[in-house]
């Protein structure tokens, strides 16, 4: 565990007063305060060490032991777990003695507010102070979660189980989500602080690209190969959509290679807007024949002639 | 929309909140609070989460309900931009993918 410059987080030197603390912490938080920052993790790292460095030097007797252990704090750890041992024996032993405790403690204080000062700088101690000074309840912290689908996934409306917490949630995902859409799961953050309500899960949708589909918007769009001839003289060619539909479609005499032709509502599903769906574009590639037999190449030729 | 209500009284009691603070965002129009026949205060539950915010704002940071109203406008054009961004990315995504 490495040591913090809580002095530095604030941009304070250890001189500095408790109404300069108080006064770079707010400048602080409102430049790095998660609601005015979203989406930013490092705004939120720093939010996280900016609340602990204030925890610590706002409090006058946190503080004073902060200074006076600062880096040296992992022997001030030592210290505990010797008062511990110490503790344990006493116990054990049934040792009536009290001289042990001028032992341990240096200056004026005391075995708990030791361990109270290690956990208020590494731990848990925040939440302890938090709630015994302040009476009001604050929503939990938000989760921030992101979860892949394929193109194929999110044109359906199906049911997902995502572990949070080491807990399982399983959550509905609307046909038509889009890449990068955010949804909100209420209730599903950190827990509340004071018995405030907990805060709010955000899940940010990534939809993988797909081999034969490109979307945008609600509107898919794919390539279809046809042979000369179908291009040339027209005809019917089967188009299979992305949910697996086999549509006939009907292809004009001299269609032109990279000819768009759309199949209404036939594309992806809008979201939340059931039964409506955008377009499906299909683009028109033409096969030219290869390895022409002699049949062929002669009658080609006679074409050719004939179009000169 | 969800339309479970709580009652004002609660809210106040719930968080520990001044009543004028609640009422100065309701005259910014950042919350809103109905009376029924009964002349019983609510709000609705839907604006709990941005009630919080403020209140984060306004206890934690120190912003007043002014800074508030204008903090509140400047992250709605903020989130109507990343939405537009993202949409644009996806464009030129699939511009790129052709």
């Amino acid at each position: 565990m490495a040591y913090i410059d809580y002095y530095k987080i604030l941009g304070l030197n250890r001189s500095a007063s408790a109404e300069d603390i108080k006064k770079a912490y707010r400048k602080l938080a409102r430049k790095l305060h998660p609601d005015l920052n979203p989406n930013d993790k490092d705004a939120q790292q720093r939010f996280q060490e900016l609340n602990e460095a204030n925890e610590v030097l706002s409090d006058p007797e946190k503080r004073a032991k902060y200074d006076k252990f600062g880096e040296n704090w992992e022997h001030g750890e030592e210290y505990e777990k010797a008062q511990q041992q110490y503790r344990q024996q006493q116990q054990a032993w049934g040792d009536q003695q009290t001289g042990g405790r001028t032992f341990f403690t240096e200056g004026d204080f005391s075995e708990d507010d030791f361990s109270d000062f290690f956990r208020s700088m590494f731990g848990s101690g925040f939440s302890q102070r938090t709630q015994s000074h302040g009476t009001r309840k604050y929503k939990g912290g938000d989760y921030q979660a992101e979860l892949h689908l394929t193109m194929r996934q999110a044109m359906q409306t199906h049911q997902q189980t995502i572990a949070v917490d080491g807990k399982n949630i399983r959550i509905t995902i609307p046909a038509g989500v889009e890449d990068g859409q955010k949804i909100r799961l209420s209730g599903y953050g950190q827990q509340g602080v004071n018995g405030g309500p907990n805060g709010d899960l955000y899940i940010t949708f990534l939809i993988d690209e797909d081999a034969k589909f490109k979307r945008l918007g609600d509107d898919l769009y794919m390539q279809l190969t046809i042979n000369l001839y179908t291009a040339v003289l027209g005809g019917d060619v089967t188009v299979t959509t992305i949910d697996g539909q086999q549509l006939k479609m009907k292809v004009q005499p001299g269609t032109q290679p990279g000819t768009k032709a759309r199949l209404k509502g036939k594309g992806f599903p809008v979201y939340k807007k059931d039964g409506q769906a955008g377009d499906l574009y299909v683009t028109l590639n033409v096969r030219i024949p290869e390895n022409l037999t002699q049949r062929e190449k002669e009658l080609f030729t006679l074409l050719s002639n004939i179009g000169q | 929309m969800d339309n479970k209500k709580l009652l004002y009284s609660e809210c106040i009691k719930i968080y520990n909140v001044d009543e004028a603070f609640i009422d100065s965002l309701e005259d910014s129009g950042l919350v809103s609070i109905s009376t029924d026949e009964y002349n019983e205060r609510f709000i609705e539950v839907e604006e709990l989460a941005d009630l919080e915010q403020f209140m984060r704002w306004y206890y934690d940071l120190n912003i007043n309900v002014e800074g508030i109203e204008a903090l509140y406008h400047m992250l709605d054009r903020v989130k109507a931009m990343q939405e537009e961004l993202d949409r644009l990315q996806n464009e030129i995504r699939f511009y790129k993918s052709l």
